[in-house]
């Protein structure tokens, strides 16, 4: 934001120029207190509260642990951003909840996609079978009146099978366990995600698709390890079906850690809220993801808040990003995440990916949604 | 002048600095909380407040 010293930096030169008796003293007294009186600004955290500049609203685009071993320290992190944008991001926002409201029959999907700051735009992505298009795109239009819209026509095609050698976690004989590895769902298999918390419990966390015909609560959840065979880590406590999510309850000494392994940094520090996501995007900045069977990729994000109903029943809140290849069968319940310095702020789940030509991305519920309708939190 | 004298009154005087900084920046923090002033007003505000207060007080020897 602000830089400390090249106010007073500043100020000297032009001290300098207007009088040759300026001396270091001087100098440096200004520098010095007004180090001090920066430091004591930042102490109070006046950013939190002060208006951005004009043009520029301040939104939050990050819940991040204020101590780093407490999970409840939750506190909001804010990015100054155009307001024009800001403007249509949110509005968009609010289109697409009305287009979500309404049972839309032929609606496949639809998503906000958040345009770069300089175009301040966002625009509304539909996803419709190609015998629905003219019906859904006049229904849209008496909706929506003059919005930009893009139409997509897919058509559904059967996933194709995964390959390759997985991930698996270390011979941990109890203690925390990392996401980003194997784990084993009766007789399927999905990725562990990074410890999951609501209300002080700490939870294993993965897809609830994983569980096959549905989970149950009482199914174990079970680690497979490198040259130690699999262990069970948990029991299955809550299910999640509209959002694809169980929270496992640790059993056997092992306890969910906050990180993911094979990430870099591996630490995660919080999660990101619908404008973070919408920042990223904005601004190109990608994704990334460790997954039990693909591994490591980065993507782009390319929808927010998008409603798939490709599989039967519609979901809310989810993430669209990267490209249908960077998931496949064992990679569901991995993470998406956004690196910074201090850590890793979470995005959300991936759980599916595209099956049909016309599109391309994977997709899963995202952190803002678990926590605003769950209450769960990374 | 002793050295004595001189040390006290560099103390003296970031001592007075410090309190005066401090007392300015409470002041802007409470004008901005109650105005909902931009960041930059804030910063420039704090900045050129401080430049005005070593600009009074400066001896003219400095």
């Amino acid at each position: 934001m602000t830089s400390t010293g090249s106010p007073a930096d500043r100020l000297a030169a032009v001290r300098d120029r207007l009088s040759s008796r300026t001396s270091r003293r001087r100098f440096l007294r200004v520098a010095g207190t007004t180090g001090y009186g920066l430091g004591l600004a930042s102490l109070l955290g006046v950013d939190e509260f002060l208006a951005a500049d004009e043009g520029e609203v301040p939104v939050v685009t990050a819940l991040v642990r204020e101590d780093r071993s407490d999970p409840s320290s939750l506190t909001s992190r804010t990015r100054a951003v155009p307001a024009d944008w800001y403007a249509r991001v949110s509005k968009a926002f609010a289109l697409h909840e009305q287009v979500a409201a309404r049972s839309i029959t032929g609606l496949l999907g639809s998503a906000v996609r958040p345009g770069s700051y300089d175009r301040g735009t966002a625009t509304l992505a539909v996803e419709v079978r190609p015998e629905d298009a003219d019906q859904v795109g006049e229904a849209l239009e008496m909706l929506l009146a003059g919005e930009e819209v893009t139409i997509e026509s897919v058509r559904r095609h059967p996933p194709e099978d995964a390959s390759g050698e997985p991930r698996l976690a270390g011979a941990l004989g109890g203690g925390p366990v990392p996401g980003g590895v194997r784990c084993r769902t009766g007789d399927r298999v999905a990725t562990l995600g990074p410890a999951l918390y609501r209300d002080g419990s700490a939870y294993f966390t993965t897809a609830e698709h994983a569980y096959g015909e549905g989970a149950t609560v009482g199914d174990p959840l079970s680690l497979p390890r490198r040259d130690a065979g699999t262990v069970e880590i948990g029991r299955v406590r809550h299910v999640h079906p509209a959002v694809d999510v169980v929270a496992v309850s640790p059993t056997g000494g092992f306890e969910p850690e906050s990180a993911i392994d094979g990430a870099t940094p591996s630490r995660v520090i919080g999660q990101l809220t619908r404008f973070g996501l919408a920042d990223l995007a904005a601004r190109g900045e990608p994704l990334e993801k460790v997954g039990a069977q693909t591994g490591h990729t980065t993507g782009e994000i390319l929808g927010i808040d998008a409603v798939t109903c490709v599989t039967g029943d519609c979901r809310r809140g989810q993430l669209q990003w990267g490209t249908e290849t960077d998931l496949t069968d064992g990679d569901s319940g991995s993470a998406a995440y956004y690196p910074t310095e201090e850590g890793l702020l979470i995005a959300g789940f991936n759980n599916a990916r595209t099956w049909w030509p016309g599109q391309n991305h994977l997709w899963g519920v995202a952190a803002y949604h678990l926590t605003e309708t769950h209450g769960y939190h990374f | 002048m002793g050295t004595t004298s001189d040390v006290l009154g560099v103390v003296r005087r970031v001592l007075a600095d410090l309190l005066v900084v401090t007392v300015w920046v409470a002041f802007l923090t409470l004008a901005a909380l109650a105005t909902a002033w931009p960041r930059s007003v804030f910063y420039a505000l704090l900045v050129g407040g401080i430049a005005a207060w070593v600009e009074i007080t400066a001896d003219q020897k400095d």
